[in-house]
């Protein structure tokens, strides 16, 4: 198609659909009626909101299996951060993010974990906060994370292209939060050890880096954090010996492919309980609200 | 005649956690598995909680295939969040099946139900037997095709299925009314192009051109309306 037609066909949805703007995950051009960016799918409100701030903004993403506790994490992180830290103060930019922290929160309230994150991108929720960094003068700037689907992501392993909103939100981030289930990688046998090396993989290819000698190791920091450590301590007295132990093969690349990381453990609950119904469902019930570890990884990523 | 089956549902195996082609018959290969992997419904996908919840629903795989399939909630979900997974089964067919059935994909799926092909089962095995289907409806009638429909909101989602706009239906619908009276005023080339489901939340990821829902809300207005699809009050 000819450049004057591009062009005419540009300016007609312009006059009848709305301002024109930036996808933030993709940047393709998307219109502001646009309910999704046609390209990645990310939600057209969110690179509204980011373009209407006008500030620097940056992805940290939020990755693991289905399981891992990725909607627990972002939830109480942006609670704890709405409270402020020692080191750190976040305030929720849009309803989109209040949303991720007001399901966490209310599910833990009523004795509930969040439902699962359905695979419809247009039902994910995604964090868009202001972080301002206490020590440091005059320190804000936004983060955004999407609350991706456990499956979405090893379906993107598997098939690259399937979802392409996750490729762009890891080549756009500055940091990633490794969520790891630490029960799974101490009763499960490998299979936790072969779904972080392949997501590792996936990381440092989008990361990768040459120098004059070959390859370099990428930059992007990675924090590992080890969920669900209030039922197992062996993961909360030393995180790094525990992965080391369990998951031999992820350490070992992680330490030749990236130049910074570091382990964590974490945990939401204090103790927790599981329940069986009579139509055989089983369900984990927290006992009480008792996060670990939730802001540390973060202060290490921007610090 | 011989057609392909499989099922979508929630699991952990060797292949990875939560929702996947957990079962399938031989003759669908990797490339249909990852097409249907792509429509495959997962939680939250049924409009509502109410574990009788169903969706019929009809799509096209390249211009060869077509799928029949039917959502419900199956057993409890593997991630011990204490929801019910969301159980589909499909039959994956050869286009040139739907002439055996007027080129009619909702008598397609209703003989398919009535045979039991869509009935909840246990899926441990990650290998299913094809299903052997009729070689005509053994529910609908062929007839000459209607002109127009009587009802008001029906004509109205015809008229934006003839100008493929997709379109909600939204109210109280009898669906076993208002599909057969559809599918009679649709062309019977038409008929095979219509993507339709009947109680499934709209997904970017689902570009169904027809959609039956049961009942309203507030949400379930503005999700279409971003998706572009007109509800259509019933």
């Amino acid at each position: 198609m000819s450049r004057t037609v591009d062009q005419n066909m540009s300016t007609t949805r312009f006059l009848a659909e709305g301002q024109k703007l930036q996808c933030v995950c993709c940047d393709a051009g998307i219109f502001t009626n646009d309910g999704f960016c046609p390209s990645c799918q990310a939600p057209t409100s969110l690179s509204k909101s980011v373009a209407e701030r006008g500030t620097a903004s940056g992805f940290i993403s939020v990755l693991g299996a289905s399981g891992a506790g990725k909607t627990v994490y972002l939830g109480m992180l942006l609670d704890m951060l709405t409270k402020g830290t020692s080191q750190l103060k976040g305030l929720p930019n849009n309803s989109l993010s209040v949303a991720v922290q007001e399901q966490t929160i209310s599910a833990l309230e009523n004795r509930q974990f969040p439902e699962k994150t359905p695979n419809d991108i247009d039902q994910w929720k995604w964090l868009h906060c202001e972080l301002n960094v206490m020590k440091r003068r005059k320190c804000f700037f936004d983060i955004i994370s999407p609350d991706f689907a456990g499956e979405a992501i090893s379906y993107e392993l598997e098939h690259p292209g399937t979802f392409p909103v996750v490729d762009k939100v890891i080549r756009k981030s500055e940091g990633i939060v490794f969520l790891i289930d630490s029960l799974q990688i101490r009763d499960s046998g490998r299979d936790e050890d072969f779904f972080a090396m392949k997501l590792a993989t996936y990381i440092n290819n989008a990361h990768a880096r040459t120098g004059r000698f070959g390859s370099k190791k990428a930059k992007i920091r990675v924090a590992i954090v080890l969920t669900k450590c209030d039922s197992c301590n062996e993961a909360v007295e030393d995180p790094t010996a525990f992965a080391n132990a369990n998951m031999p093969g992820f350490t070992k690349y992680l330490e030749r492919n990236f130049a910074a990381f570091n382990f964590f453990s974490a945990s939401v609950v204090g103790a927790s309980a599981t329940l069986v119904d009579r139509l055989g469902r089983v369900e984990q019930i927290p006992f009480h609200v008792s996060p670990r570890g939730i802001v540390e990884p973060i202060e290490w990523l921007i610090s | 005649m011989y057609v392909d089956q499989a099922i979508f549902a929630s699991a952990r195996g060797t292949q990875g956690s939560g929702y996947q082609l957990v079962s399938r018959s031989r003759g669908i290969d990797d490339s249909t598995a990852t097409m249907l992997r792509d429509w495959g419904p997962s939680q939250g996908a049924l409009l509502t909680r109410d574990v009788d919840s169903e969706a019929i629903s009809y799509y096209t795989l390249g211009t060869d295939r077509i799928v029949v399939s039917r959502t419900i909630y199956g057993g409890p979900e593997y991630s011990q969040r204490g929801e019910l997974e969301v159980f589909t089964r499909s039959i994956v067919a050869n286009r040139k099946l739907l002439e055996a059935y007027d080129n009619n994909p909702w008598w397609l799926a209703k003989t398919v139900l009535t045979l039991g092909y869509f009935r909840l089962m246990r899926h441990s095995e990650p290998w299913m037997t094809e299903v052997d289907l009729p070689t005509r409806s053994l529910l609908g009638v062929r007839s000459a095709p209607r002109a127009r429909i009587a009802e008001e909101p029906l004509s109205q989602a015809l008229q934006s299925l003839q100008l493929n706009r997709p379109v909600a239906l939204i109210g109280n619908i009898d669906v076993e009314h208002a599909m057969p009276q559809l599918m009679k005023c649709l062309g019977s080339p038409q008929r095979t192009q219509i993507t339709f489901t009947t109680g499934m939340v709209p997904s970017v990821r689902r570009p169904f051109q027809l959609h039956l829902f049961p009942n309203a809300s507030a949400t379930l207005n503005s999700r279409l309306i971003k998706l572009g699809i007109s509800p259509i009050n019933f």
